[in-house]
């Protein structure tokens, strides 16, 4: 019997910061030591984790496109977190997984994609971004709205500048206050949405966020005319075990680790913790 | 201890535009069980019930977090107070909790009960097995009356009342805006009950000790269920740093235990509801009594006195022996 | 399969001469049952009256190492390679029911071998409950004081011997070992058995209505009685340690210099920490919502999820909470709840 509480070991190859400030984001480009490999889906998350300090669950921020590494964007919070910030590359950290249950989106070919992210919240749906990229044909549009406190918190910065000017996808960027060189939307990512105002039509909306921000998105989204189930989200509790067992993440019957972390508003608004 | 007295006292506590809710006790669910009662208006003060089965201590819901949502008329009437039983442990626990300043006396209105002693629900549930209808025991000339459906029973009160009350000092209250019954006296200090522990060699106490906390399971009831332990960030669940692991084992059960007695040191009023409350049957009062014991013999200090002196460990003498607090 | 009967007096030989297998069994300690790994079968004591510690602990012990590790080597998996098998002895009927509502949460698409492993090589032996205690309710949650499953043998105490019945291979096993102690069962001896399990049930003196409480619970997740019923509770965690069915747990990394080991130790949702977010964020921030989530999993979710309800009626929760937060109690506010 496979023990599912064993890490595999992989190496940080490198670490690009991608935030500063009072709670640093970095992404974490890993590879596993031995050939090991993954093949993980879009949305899937993993354990990582430090022996002797812990692990935490975080979202696989590449798509299974990019083979031969993985990368995640951890946000410094907590004992775990703070101890990966501290890590340098050549470092080794824990990997168990991938866990969870992915975005559909072999059923979304033929469709187009609007992702809306608000912070850190934009790293979960970068593997989809990625995913359409290099399977361009399979897809519709791309729309990719995203936003952050300032612009110093915006993650994947350099990647979504060079989309902008590019045809493979529309990017429209905010930031909630005003800054000196800013000429894009200022202003929260709901009504930033509200202002772009996509067509339902064929189309799947992806949001992931702060609580709060996925909470307006998906009202908004319900107001431009879209259904609960073209509305999908990625949520995230305290977790421990990563398979359904522990039983510290479940919302309702289910658990967030082995039933989520992807969830459609159809199935969402019917949990009772939400 | 007229109940009528008490009911209409708890009536009129209530009837103050202040009283946000009053806590007491009420019948529990089963035989001879009590349980906390959490009354928010003068009509449901015939629930309340003071006999010797009330073992709780009311005080310890004090610093719990969460408050009863209040009534619309309350609201507006900006009710801050919480009414409460205070016996005379719980009296000296209020004290100790203002002094500390954890909250302030003018949130609380206190009707105190001078206490002859309550029944260790263990003893009696031996005594009487498997009674599930509900029971009433009343004191009567040092026996407990008890009543079980239509029968009556005497037995000595020796045999029920819990072992912390055969040694509780000060039974009246302390603190109270009205006092409901007639003084009780108290029994002179008296550490008799851990001799025969403090006599063992440092050996034996080892082994007795070890032995005790193998059993324990962690559960926490001990430090949640006394009225002294309310910091929001308890060290022993902290986790960065951790103190204490989360894994059960001798060892750390022992530091578990060790350092709760030392944090309750001049604090602890020895109400014994951590030794009531354990599933194990740890003699945990042993470890509270020695420290009581010790802290008066070196600092001539009792817990929860009086509600405004400085506590022990948070104060600074220039006459202390030590030049500093380390 | 087979009834057997053994002298009492022999209890202590028979355990003893199972010395191949590791017997867990109920050990005296002071005024309470633990259940252990029996050393001195002078201590066994079928006080089953004060069993806080349950033969769960045998399956799913409360601290587990899962590996250790060293600074720059590769973890260690425990050695899940049982050198005994196990026999566990003197489990209640209820709590054995509980064994069923364990095994589909470590089982499942990615099964846990520390659990299986203990699991799969454990002979479980029972003793009828003949004499309910106080709390017991286990005939409302679709149980019977003398119920089988899972069980390999089921003990019974009669005056002068304990009638076994053989329900498994595995327990067919046991009987063949110590065959010099048991003899075939009359049908006396049988019938008084079965009349005693007959007055048993009738003994159960806490019963309640469990049929709509499913559909109940669907409708009054925001209900306001879920803080009143809490107001009570002080937040320890004797209810979910004592409990059978209860399997929530914590994982933690112990270190010491460059060495250590990853554990598994029991957790409860009564705890304000259990959902805690290192955001600060607490999804179940009071007592009422813990104490909702508690009742909701046990007597909706596991319905859900499993299609039976997650509670085997032993009556701990009810006997050994401080401050009289009492299940039944609380159940049948709930069955009145508009």
């Amino acid at each position: 019997m496979k023990n599912p509480y064993m890490p595999e070991i992989a190496k940080i190859i490198e670490i690009r910061d991608e935030a500063l400030g009072e709670r640093p984001i970095s992404t974490f480009k890993v590879a596993f030591q031995n050939g090991h490999d993954f093949n993980h889906q879009v949305g899937q998350c993993a354990m990582i984790g430090i022996l002797g300090i812990g692990e935490s669950m975080i979202s696989i921020a590449s798509s299974p496109t990019k083979k031969g590494y993985l990368e995640f964007s951890i946000m410094k919070m907590g004992k775990v977190t703070s101890a990966l910030h501290a890590c340098e590359a050549g470092d080794t950290i824990s990997i168990r997984g991938p866990y969870g249950n992915g975005f559909p989106i072999n059923e979304w070919k033929g469709k187009n994609i609007i992702t809306i992210g608000g912070g850190i919240g934009q790293a979960p749906l970068r593997p989809i971004i990625q995913y359409i990229l290099a399977n361009r044909g399979d897809f519709g549009q791309l729309d990719i709205i995203y936003g952050a406190r300032t612009s110093n918190d915006l993650c994947f910065k350099d990647e979504l500048f060079e989309l902008e000017k590019g045809k493979d996808a529309k990017v429209h960027l905010s930031i909630d206050v005003e800054e000196v060189e800013w000429t894009r939307y200022v202003g929260f990512v709901p009504d930033n949405l509200l202002k772009i105002k996509p067509s339902p039509e064929n189309t799947i909306a992806v949001t992931c966020g702060p609580l709060v921000m996925i909470k307006y998105v998906i009202k908004n989204l319900l107001e431009l005319g879209f259904s609960d189930q073209q509305i999908f989200t990625t949520l995230e509790n305290r977790m421990k075990c990563g398979i359904g067992k522990c039983g510290r993440c479940n919302v309702g019957p289910i658990y967030v680790c082995k039933d989520g972390p992807v969830f459609s508003f159809a199935t969402l608004k019917n949990l009772p913790e939400f | 201890m007229n109940i009528q007295k008490l009911r209409d006292e708890a009536k009129r506590a209530l009837n103050r535009k202040e009283v946000k809710y009053l806590i007491g006790y009420q019948k529990g669910s089963y035989g001879f069980r009590v349980s906390p009662a959490f009354i928010e208006s003068k009509e449901e003060v015939d629930r309340l019930i003071f006999s010797p089965l009330c073992a709780l201590s009311l005080a310890n819901y004090l610093m719990l977090e969460e408050k009863l949502p209040q009534s619309e008329d309350k609201k507006k009437a900006k009710a801050t107070k919480i009414a409460l039983f205070a016996r005379g442990c719980d009296s000296r626990a209020l004290n100790q909790i203002i002094a500390e300043k954890g909250i302030p006396r003018d949130e609380l209105y206190i009707i105190g009960i001078p206490c002859k002693g309550v029944i260790d629900l263990k003893k009696i549930e031996a005594r009487f097995p498997g009674v599930v209808d509900f029971a009433e025991v009343v004191e009567k000339n040092g026996n407990y009356i008890v009543t079980i459906k239509e029968q009556i029973f005497e037995v000595p009160k020796e045999e029920l009342v819990a072992d912390t009350c055969k040694v509780c000092q000060y039974p009246t209250p302390l603190i109270y805006n009205k006092l409901i019954g007639d003084n009780v006296e108290g029994y002179p200090a008296n550490y008799d009950e851990i001799h025969s522990l403090e006599e063992k060699t440092l050996e034996e106490k080892w082994d007795f000790w070890q032995k005790e906390f193998d059993s324990c399971i962690r559960c926490y009831a001990c430090k949640n269920s006394c009225p002294l332990c309310y910091c929001e960030g308890c060290v022993l669940d902290k986790l960065t740093p951790q103190w204490v692991r989360r894994s059960v084992d001798s060892s750390e059960n022992l530091l578990f235990h060790i350092t709760r007695t030392f944090h309750l040191a001049g604090r602890c009023i020895s109400c014994g509801e951590c030794e009531r409350v354990c599933p194990m049957d740890i003699p945990l009062m042993k470890l509270n009594r020695k420290m009581e014991k010790e802290v008066k013999e070196l600092f001539n200090y009792e817990a929860g006195k009086d509600p405004v002196s400085q506590t022990l460990l948070t104060t600074f003498n220039l006459e202390d022996p030590e030049d500093f607090i380390l | 399969m087979g009834f057997f009967v053994l002298q009492k007096d022999k209890l202590n030989d028979f355990l003893a001469s199972l010395e191949e297998y590791e017997v867990w069994a109920p050990v005296q300690n002071g005024t309470t049952t633990l259940f252990e790994v029996i050393k001195d079968f002078q201590n066994l004591s079928l006080d089953l009256k004060h069993q806080v510690l349950i033969s769960k602990s045998a399956v799913f012990p409360q601290t587990e190492s899962l590996f250790t590790f060293d600074r720059n080597a590769h973890p260690q998996a425990t050695n899940l390679e049982k050198k005994k098998e196990t026999i566990i002895f003197g489990i209640r009927p209820c709590d054995a029911q509980s064994f069923q509502l364990l095994d589909p949460v470590f089982e499942g698409d990615i099964p846990d071998p520390y659990y299986l492993n203990r699991r799969n090589n454990a002979i479980l032996i029972g003793i009828a409950c003949s004499e309910p205690f106080l709390n017991c309710f286990c005939t409302s949650v679709g149980g019977n004081p003398f119920s089988k499953e899972p069980l390999d043998l089921l003990f019974t105490e009669l005056d002068s011997v304990f009638y076994i019945e053989v329900i498994t291979e595995k327990g067919k096993k046991i009987i063949d070992k110590t065959s010099t102690l048991c003899a075939p069962a009359s049908s006396d001896e049988r019938k008084q058995k079965e009349q005693m399990a007959h007055t048993s049930e009738s003994k159960i003196k806490r019963k309640i209505d469990l049929n709509h409480i499913p559909e109940k619970l669907t409708g009054i997740f925001e209900h306001p009685i879920w803080k009143k019923l809490a107001m009570k509770c002080i937040g320890c965690g004797i209810c979910t340690y004592t409990c059978p069915t209860c399997y929530c747990f914590d994982i933690q990394d112990e270190t010491r210099a460059r060495k250590g080991r990853r554990v598994r130790v029991w957790d409860s949702c009564m705890f304000t920490e259990y959902t805690l977010h290192a955001s600060g964020h607490n999804p179940r921030p009071t007592r009422g919502e813990r104490l909702r989530n508690r009742i909701y999993h046990k007597f909706k979710f596991n319905i859900d999820n499993f299609g039976v309800v997650g509670c085997v009626g032993c009556g701990r929760c009810i006997t050994l909470c401080p401050v009289n937060v009492d299940l039944i109690e609380n159940l049948s506010a709930i069955k009145e709840v508009e």
